[in-house]
Order: C-alpha cells, then sequence, then structure tokens
C-alpha cells in the first residue's frame, strides 16, 4: 500500500500532512479533506514549524482569518505564502507578521512600508531584508524606537547610519558604533568618545582596524579593553601585559583569544579567577605543557575544559578518563578522537552523563551502542538515537521505546532500514507518525 | 449582615504573613460598609498572636485555643466550623496556602458553604458577593458568585493584597472549639537540604539556556554569565543531549520542575511543552528569543525579543 | 485491597481562543484536550504501591463526556485492569461540589481502601476536589503529598507533606485516607507500546447520574460551590515586551532582576 493510499485509510491527519507534498493532484484533494477537516485542525497545522510547505501554502489561501494568521507568523512560511497573504488588504497584525518574517521577499517589505502602522513599521526596520532604501524612506519620519531598529539592522548602509549617529540618542549611537557598515568618520568619532559605551561598541565593531584596536587596549574601562581583546585578529599584537590587567573581563578575554601566545597563557594558568583558568584550558592555542598543569587543577570545570580542548595530547585525554569528576569523564567520553579502550572503560559506567556520552559518539562499538540502548533510564537510551553512527541492531531496539519523544527522534535516524520504520506509522504518538512517514517519503525520494 | 471571618495561620511560631494580606482583603471587601470584620486566631496559645493582628479594620479577634500546636486538618476544620455555625459570617477567608489547600475545601462541603479558591478580587455586586480568580493558567479571569449560600469561603492568592501598616485596638473574644478526632499526627518538619551539589529544583533564580546557544563553547559564556548574576544555570532537552551540561541540569518533562525558582531568564528557548511543563509555574519568567511568537512568550511577565548572545553580553557588561 | 484514582481531561486553550456564546468558558473549539499532569504523579504512586504488593487494584475513575476515556486508557496502557467514567449532561459546567458528590458515590460503590487525586487540575486550579471528596465520605485526608510510605494493611500511612519555603512536614495518617499528591512524588513512567494495545482492550464502566444514584436535580438542590458569571481575557497575563537597542533591554533587565531579587 502506497504511503498516500495509507494515510486516506486510517484518516490520521498527521500522515496525511507528511504525505501532502508527495501525493498527486486528486491526491492531494482527498488528502486535503482529512487535513482541513476543521478549523482547529487549520489552526493546528498552520502554527505547526513542522508543517511541510506545501500544507502552508494551501492555509495561506484559508478563508479563515485566524488559520491564516498563524501562518504568517510560522517561521516555517514559505516566501510564496507570506506574498499572497500581503494582498490585497492585510490587517494591521498580519501585517506586522509579515513584515517580521524572514521569509519574506523585498518587494512585499516595500510595500508593506506604507502601511503608517507602528508595529509595521518598527518590524521593517528590524527585518534584514529590508532593502536599504526602503529603510530610508521609513527613517525619514522615523520615531527613536523605529530608529533603534534600524541601527541594528545589518542591511543599513552607510550613508543610513551617518544620518542615524547625527539624530539618535545614546544607545542608538552605541548600536551604531558597532556596525559594520559605519563610515570612516563615524568610528574615529567613536573611539574618542567620551561614553564608555560607544568606545565599548566600537570596540566590538568587526569592521575597526587593528591599530584603532590596540589604542583601545590601553582604554581606562576594563569592559572597552576587554572587548578590544576580543575583537583582535589571531596573529596580531595580543598585548602581553594584557595578562596582568586588573580587570578580570580583559584576562578572560586574553585567556580565550584565538591567538593567545605560550608564555601569555603560562601567566594566565596561575590566575585567582576561575574563568580565565575555564577559558585557558578550552583554547586549543594553549599550550600542552599549560594544559598538563591545568588538567590538575582544583576546579572540576578546568579539568573539563582540558578534556574538551581538541588540542589536549592523548596522554592527558587518558589521564582525565580517569578523573574522580564524573562531568569531567563524560566530557572525554564526548571526544571523537578518543580511544576504544577508553570508551569500553566508561561504557561500564552508571553515570548518565558518562554512558549518554558513550552512547552518542560514533566510535563507540556495537556491543556497547547495543547494551546502553536498554538501559533503564530514557536519556541515556535516547543518546544511541543520537549517534548518528549507530548501527540498525542498536537502533531497533528503541523502536517500542515507551519515551514517546525517543521513538520520535529515532524515526528520523538514517541507519534505520525501511522495515523499522513501516511499523511506526501505527505509533500512539502523533509525532512519531509524522516523522516516521516524512522519513519514508524522503527516501522513497532518494532511491 | 453577616461578618467577615478571618482565619489566620501561623506555622513553628511564626504568623503567616499572608494573614495580614487576608485581612487587607477583608478590608477592601467590607468597603464603605458597616459590615464587621473578625480574625479567629487558632492556636495552642492563641495569645502569641492576638497582637499581630490587630490591623486597621479589624473590629474583633476571636481566640479559639486548640490542642496542637501545628496545623491539624480535623481540628482547625471542626473550630472553624463550629465558628460558623456560632457566628454565622457572610464570608470565610483564609490565606490560599498549603494549609488551607488541606482544609478549606472540607468546610465548604461539610458547612454546604460557597467556595472559591485562590481568589484575587472579591466585591459586593449590591448583596451579591463576587469573586475574581484565574482560569487556564491565567490566560483568563472569572467572575463568580454564590447563589443560595449564605457563606462562602474565600482563599486569597498571596502577594495580591498590602497589609496595613496601622493597628487598631479590636476587641478580644474567646471561643472555645468543640473536640474533634485527630485523625493525622505531625511528626517533625525537615528543613530543605543545603546540599554542595547544584539542584535546581531548589534554586530560586535561574538562567537557563536552549537550542540558540548553537555550540559547545557557546554553552561557557552562558555558565560565566550565570555566574555572573549569581543564578543557577539550566537548559532544554537538546542541550543535556548534546552533553553540553549536565542532565541534572534540563528543566522539563524527563528533566526537573524547578520547584522554588521566583526568577527564570530563559534565553534562546522557544518553550515546548516538555520544558515548560517544569518551569511555567514560576512567577516571574523573563524570556529572551528572536522569534516574537516563540510559545516562551505566552507564559513570560517579561519578554524580550532579540538575540540571546547579543542580550547576554549587555548584561554581563552591565552586572 | 484497592486504590482509586480520580482523573481528569483538562483543557489548554489556544493562542488566539474565543469565549463560548454565554461567555462564561472558552469556546471548546479553541480547547485542546490533555491529561491533567498532577494525575500522572497521583495515578503513578498507586501504581507503585499495587507493584509492591499482591493483590492491589488501582481504578481510575473520570467525570467527563465521551473524549474523556482518553485520560482512562492513557492510565490503563501504565497499569491497571479497568476503568470508570461517569457521565451526565447535567455535569456540563460542574462545580467542585457536584464532582465531589459524584465521586462519593463512585467510593460508596467501588469500596476503596485509598483515594490518591492530583492536588489541583491544571484548567481551573479550583484544588478542591480531594479534600472536599474526603469530607464528603467523613474520612481522613492531607494534601500536597511529596512522600508516601504505606503497604496494604497498615492502619496508618507517613506522609511527607510540601509546605512553603521548601519546608516539608512528615506527618501520620489514620486509613482509609484522600491522599491528594504533588507534582515530583515520584517519576510518572511511560506506558510501553504493547500497553497501549492493551488498554485499549480494557473494560470501562460508563456510569450515568443515575446509575449512582444521583440526579441532575439532586445536584442542583445542592447548589454548586459557585456559578461562573463570566470569564474574561485579562489586561496582563501577556508578557510585557522590553524594547530598545540590547544595551538597553539588557540595562531594564538588570533593574528588573535586582527589583525582584529585593522583593524577594
Amino acid at each position: 500500500m502506497t504511503l498516500v493510499n495509507r494515510a486516506l485509510q486510517s484518516g490520521d491527519a498527521y500522515l496525511a500532512a507528511a504525505v501532502y507534498a508527495a501525493a498527486g493532484a486528486p491526491q492531494r484533494k482527498t488528502l486535503s479533506a482529512l487535513l482541513f477537516a476543521t478549523a482547529k485542525r487549520k489552526r493546528q497545522f498552520g502554527a505547526a514549524i513542522y508543517a511541510p510547505g506545501a500544507v502552508l501554502d494551501v492555509l495561506a489561501s484559508d478563508s479563515d482569518p485566524k488559520v491564516r494568521l498563524r501562518v504568517a507568523r510560522n517561521p516555517a512560511a514559505p516566501t510564496a505564502a507570506l506574498a499572497r497573504l500581503a494582498e490585497p488588504e492585510p490587517s494591521p497584525e498580519m501585517a506586522a507578521a509579515i513584515a517580521s518574517h524572514a521569509n519574506t521577499g523585498p518587494g512585499i517589505l516595500e510595500r508593506l512600508a506604507r502601511s503608517s502602522d507602528r508595529s509595521v513599521r518598527l518590524a521593517l526596520c528590524g527585518n534584514r531584508n529590508t532593502p536599504p532604501a526602503v529603510l530610508q524612506q521609513l527613517l525619514a519620519d522615523g520615531d527613536l524606537a523605529e530608529m533603534k531598529a534600524a541601527a541594528a539592522n545589518p542591511s543599513a548602509d552607510a550613508d543610513i547610519l551617518t544620518a542615524l549617529w547625527a539624530g539618535g540618542d545614546l544607545y542608538v549611537r552605541a548600536e551604531v558604533a558597532a556596525h559594520a557598515a559605519a563610515s570612516e568618520a563615524i568610528l574615529r568619532e567613536a573611539l574618542s568618545s567620551g561614553e564608555p559605551i560607544i568606545r565599548r561598541k566600537v570596540a566590538a565593531n568587526p569592521a575597526l582596524d587593528t591599530a584603532s584596536l590596540e589604542t583601545l587596549l590601553d582604554d581606562p574601562v576594563g569592559a572597552v579593553r576587554a572587548a578590544a581583546v576580543r575583537n583582535l585578529v589571531p596573529g596580531g599584537q595580543a598585548a602581553d601585559e594584557l595578562a596582568g590587567d586588573p580587570c578580570f573581563q580583559v584576562r578572560r578575554a586574553e585567556a580565550r583569544h584565538a591567538g593567545l601566545k605560550p608564555d601569555v597563557a603560562r601567566r594566565l594558568s596561575a590566575d585567582r579567577d576561575a574563568w580565565v583558568r575555564r577559558w585557558l584550558a578550552r583554547n586549543p592555542a594553549t599550550p600542552g605543557d599549560v594544559l598538563e598543569r591545568l588538567a590538575a587543577d582544583g576546579e572540576l570545570e578546568v579539568r573539563r575544559g582540558v578534556g574538551r580542548n581538541s588540542a589536549s595530547p592523548a596522554a592527558l585525554v587518558r589521564q582525565l578518563a580517569q578523573d574522580p569528576a564524573a562531568w569531567v569523564r563524560a566530557g572525554i567520553a564526548l571526544r571523537d578522537d578518543v580511544a576504544e579502550d577508553i570508551l569500553l572503560t566508561l561504557g561500564q559506567e552508571d553515570d548518565p552523563d558518562v554512558l549518554s556520552a558513550v552512547g552518542r559518539n560514533v566510535r563507540t562499538p556495537e556491543s556497547l551502542l547495543i547494551r546502553i540502548a536498554q538501559h533503564h533510564d530514557a536519556d541515556v537510551r535516547r543518546s544511541v538515537v543520537l549517534n548518528r553512527a549507530a548501527p540498525r541492531e542498536a537502533l531497533r531496539l528503541l523502536a517500542e521505546d515507551p519515551y514517546p519523544l525517543n521513538r520520535a527522534m529515532l524515526a528520523r535516524h538514517g541507519n534505520l532500514s525501511v522495515s523499522d520504520l513501516e511499523p511506526m506509522l501505527g505509533d500512539p504518538e502523533p509525532q512519531v507518525r509524522f516523522t516516521a512517514a516524512s522519513a519514508l517519503i524522503k527516501r522513497a525520494n532518494t532511491n | 449582615m453577616g461578618e467577615i471571618l478571618v482565619v489566620a495561620e501561623h506555622r513553628q511560631g511564626q504568623l503567616n504573613p499572608a494573614t495580614l494580606e487576608t485581612i487587607a482583603a477583608a478590608v477592601n471587601l467590607k468597603g464603605g460598609s458597616d459590615r464587621k470584620i473578625a480574625v479567629a486566631v487558632l492556636a495552642e496559645n492563641p495569645d502569641d498572636f492576638v497582637g499581630q493582628v490587630g490591623k486597621a479594620g479589624v473590629d474583633e479577634i476571636v481566640k479559639v485555643p486548640v490542642g496542637v500546636a501545628s496545623f491539624q486538618s480535623d481540628t482547625y476544620e471542626a473550630a472553624v466550623l463550629a465558628l460558623a455555625e456560632a457566628r454565622k459570617p457572610s464570608v470565610i477567608m483564609l490565606p490560599h496556602t498549603v494549609d488551607t489547600w488541606g482544609y478549606a475545601p472540607a468546610v465548604a462541603v461539610r458547612g454546604g458553604f460557597g467556595c472559591a479558591t485562590d481568589v484575587f478580587e472579591a466585591k459586593y455586586d449590591g448583596d451579591e458577593l463576587v469573586a475574581v480568580r484565574a482560569a487556564y493558567a491565567e490566560k483568563l479571569h472569572m467572575e463568580v458568585d454564590f447563589p443560595g449560600k449564605d457563606t462562602v469561603v474565600l482563599t486569597v492568592r498571596t502577594n495580591v493584597f498590602k497589609p496595613s501598616e496601622d493597628d487598631a485596638s479590636p476587641s478580644v473574644s474567646d471561643f472555645a472549639a468543640p473536640p474533634a478526632e485527630a485523625r493525622t499526627t505531625h511528626m517533625k518538619f525537615i528543613e530543605p537540604e543545603q546540599t554542595g551539589d547544584v539542584d535546581i529544583t531548589q534554586a530560586e533564580y535561574m538562567l537557563s539556556i536552549g537550542r540558540g546557544v548553537g555550540e559547545e563553547d557557546n554553552v561557557e559564556e552562558f555558565k560565566e554569565l550565570a555566574d555572573t548574576l549569581g543564578f543557577t544555570l539550566g537548559c532544554s532537552r537538546p542541550i543535556a543531549d548534546n552533553g553540553w551540561l549536565p542532565k541534572s541540569r534540563q528543566v522539563g518533562q524527563s528533566g526537573k520542575t524547578v520547584a522554588k525558582c521566583k526568577v527564570y531568564v530563559a534565553l534562546g528557548i522557544s518553550g515546548s511543552v516538555q520544558h515548560m511543563a517544569g518551569m511555567k509555574h514560576v512567577p516571574n519568567i523573563i524570556a529572551v528569543n528572536k522569534d516574537a511568537e516563540a510559545s516562551i512568550f505566552t507564559i513570560a511577565r517579561y519578554g524580550i525579543v532579540g538575540d540571546m548572545f547579543e542580550i547576554a553580553e549587555e548584561l554581563r557588561e552591565q552586572m | 485491597m484497592k486504590i482509586l484514582v480520580p482523573v481528569k481531561q483538562i483543557g489548554v486553550v489556544d493562542e488566539d481562543f474565543e469565549l463560548r456564546g454565554d461567555g462564561k468558558d472558552v469556546d471548546p473549539d479553541f480547547l485542546n484536550f490533555e491529561a491533567n499532569e498532577w494525575d500522572d504523579y497521583s495515578y503513578e504512586a498507586a501504581l507503585q504501591i499495587m507493584e509492591a504488593a499482591d493483590g492491589v487494584e488501582v481504578v481510575p475513575v473520570t467525570v467527563g463526556p465521551d473524549d474523556a476515556e482518553d485520560v482512562l486508557r492513557r492510565c490503563l496502557a501504565k497499569g491497571g485492569e479497568r476503568g470508570i467514567r461517569v457521565w451526565d449532561d447535567a455535569l456540563e459546567d460542574a462545580s467542585p461540589a457536584a464532582i465531589v458528590q459524584v465521586l462519593a458515590k463512585v467510593v460508596e460503590k467501588e469500596q476503596p481502601d485509598m483515594v490518591f487525586t492530583g492536588t489541583l487540575s491544571s484548567d481551573r486550579s479550583y484544588a478542591q476536589t480531594g479534600v472536599g471528596l474526603a469530607a464528603a465520605l467523613g474520612w481522613p485526608h492531607a494534601a500536597v503529598i511529596t512522600g508516601i510510605e504505606w503497604k496494604p494493611g497498615d492502619p496508618k500511612a507517613t506522609l511527607l507533606r510540601e509546605l512553603e519555603g521548601g519546608l516539608v512536614e512528615q506527618l501520620s495518617v489514620n486509613c482509609p485516607v484522600v491522599l491528594t499528591i504533588q507534582l515530583g512524588i515520584n517519576t510518572p513512567r511511560y506506558a510501553s507500546l504493547r500497553g497501549v494495545k492493551q488498554a485499549k482492550e480494557k473494560p470501562v464502566e460508563d456510569l450515568s447520574l443515575a446509575d449512582l444514584g444521583l440526579s441532575g436535580d439532586d445536584l442542583a438542590a445542592a447548589g454548586g460551590s459557585f456559578r461562573v458569571r463570566r470569564m474574561y481575557k485579562p489586561e496582563t497575563g501577556q508578557a510585557e515586551l522590553i524594547e530598545g537597542t540590547p544595551a538597553e533591554q539588557a540595562a531594564r533587565l538588570v533593574e528588573i532582576i535586582n527589583e525582584l531579587k529585593g522583593a524577594a
């Protein structure tokens, strides 16, 4: 029996939703009768982010305004559906929903800009797809809230930003100072601003040159220095003296910097602030001798950081696999470069975090996954479902998992066979049926 | 015109401040009428509390000695029913608390009284008592009345009515409660455990992160922020599933219920049914999410439609 | 030995709901029906006692229309062999007082040794049914229970009761007893797929008011706990949106957090 027939015969709206896009025109008609049987059902699918585009497309033309509004507010709504919803005179609520939607096309946004409704205008000012010319037009008589939204909009160009810098309040100017498209003149003004927030924002501007950043490293305000350190390109002059900066924010930023130099790392490794050491432990630029020292840190999160650091040498990883703290061992079990014997040892534990990490590790051998798939804790069992390399033999043990979410997530797994998926079409949980049907369709299409 | 009878509540020798709020609710209900307000103190030694409940508006304090030091449902029920029988109050008002959950409905059933719980407004519409309470997870309010009921039991939501600062000198009377067979026996109070481990079920202030956090190193930034704020870090399921935070930090179905939480800052959490099951009861939910339509905003008290990273960075800079 | 567990189908309102024509409730078309969360815990508590001893029967009972049978099946999928559903059109919009009368008759008929209810149901949150039922039966009762130590035959049960501020009271209670069970007392199980299948075959006894020796007039004569005048959408209940740039929003958040911390 085809999936479409099965959906029709079972009268299951969730199966119908999953197969709708794949069905031909005559079948779609019958499926529609099932899918859109009641206003409640239409509202439900209209708001569902899992609803296929084809279903949302149909609902965008529904006669019930509540249904249409839900589609407009659904992040999954396709561009064409939104365009249709914008015709001819959308209600203010509808217009605002379309104006703020990430999938709305520039043409529709431009048309909506004729609206005088405040929430529509505000949404347009914040929408990154709004063309600069439309932004400019909106700002010609824009209020402060609209200026704020536009100042943070990546679509704002240098001209708009210059106007905002001149006409906005402190917060508008702070946003402009951080904007990558801000003009040279604005950046220079911001650098010498008396307002720390402006200097902090310009210090975070990705377009700021290294020389300017370096002057900000001497700023009297710690938060400004820290922002400048974070923005320094790796390999640049990550000023050594900042390892001794009195402001912990600066030292933390230094400790996590990609261009961290070995001797700076060494100096920071004994920092009183645990967060400096935590960031250092996670930094791939931290040299081996420092990592070794941090692996013996009294703070378990520092040791966990070393265990999560991709640059940590195998010997250190092996040492941390025996750490007294389960959270540290769990971090080791998550590594995709960990030796199999370590996984086998950690797989004997009963700590849920350690076991789950082993369960989702692509290097864990099948026999161990089979054991984890039968663990009494539903979260631990789910880790096998989350393991993209898990073999079918382990996965099928979860086909009748009592926890519905585990079954729903299982239905998405690529290593499940068609014969494993088919029984899931009769699952008591709608989410499982829908996911299983979607997976079967995907396979039919790729075969 | 029957009086308004407030029943005081206390535990471990301390008057529950909700008692004073309930008195304020009674004063509010009385309005300009000449209805009397009496406060009944059921206690082993009612005198311990008499001085504390004589607030402005109270006409009389009724001392009701009972043989138990702490709340006992049968004893309290019998005493309140006897008071109702003797004094014929129009309204019996109690704070909406764990103790009254345990006996107010029983008083109403046994007395054949009207009853509405968790009431945050009570007023007279002519002679008709009208109470207002919430329904459907606070999404609606419902106005109820009590046709044919001479006495109505109301339990009053806490933190709504402001207690009066002013004391009065009400008259004090004695009332002998009838003996009641106590069918439950208090054994002991157990203080909440102070464990060294993080126990999110006991946390009062929480910062919680969801899928929007993106990658493991970003999780560290939010841990750092939580530390700075002095909040306990929690998460939604996908974060724990990824192994980025321990399972013990997961809020919601298959995770934990943050039973003691007062302020919950949800960052990048869309608000799945599963997650909300563990935190929707928190009185002060602050949600930050990019998607203005995210379900989390339907239960939040404060909302920010925006980027969790930008807000987090600014919070860190400004704390 | 039998434990009766009253459970309830609750309505969760949709975002853009509308009120019923008479304005006294939400239009049912805008309600999504679910099992009450608290009842998962009370049912689990009963199942755990059943599994720890021989000869214990757990019977779920609900007062609700046809489709409320789902909540009984949901229970039976986890354990228990039969359920009871009581319905009569006269019970539409019934207040707790009426539900209490109905359940008291079911108790009379079933003669259970214990009754476990949820502390409250999340739709109306009356929190009256369990304790009201105990009063109608003349049974001992305790509310907001987070721990039960009891086995069949024990004349007393030792309970934990969750109080404000994390304080817990330990108390003992004479049996039979009505307990209202609080979230977190246990970890409710999920039904196995086989359990779900088997539950479809388990008997559910449908009772009318007449079957229980009651009539709509009886309920009306006794009067409800209250009468609903109207429902309405409150002004509040919507999140207060904090506007401005992130820096501004964060500044306001810091203020709010400090206020809330100060007030606590």
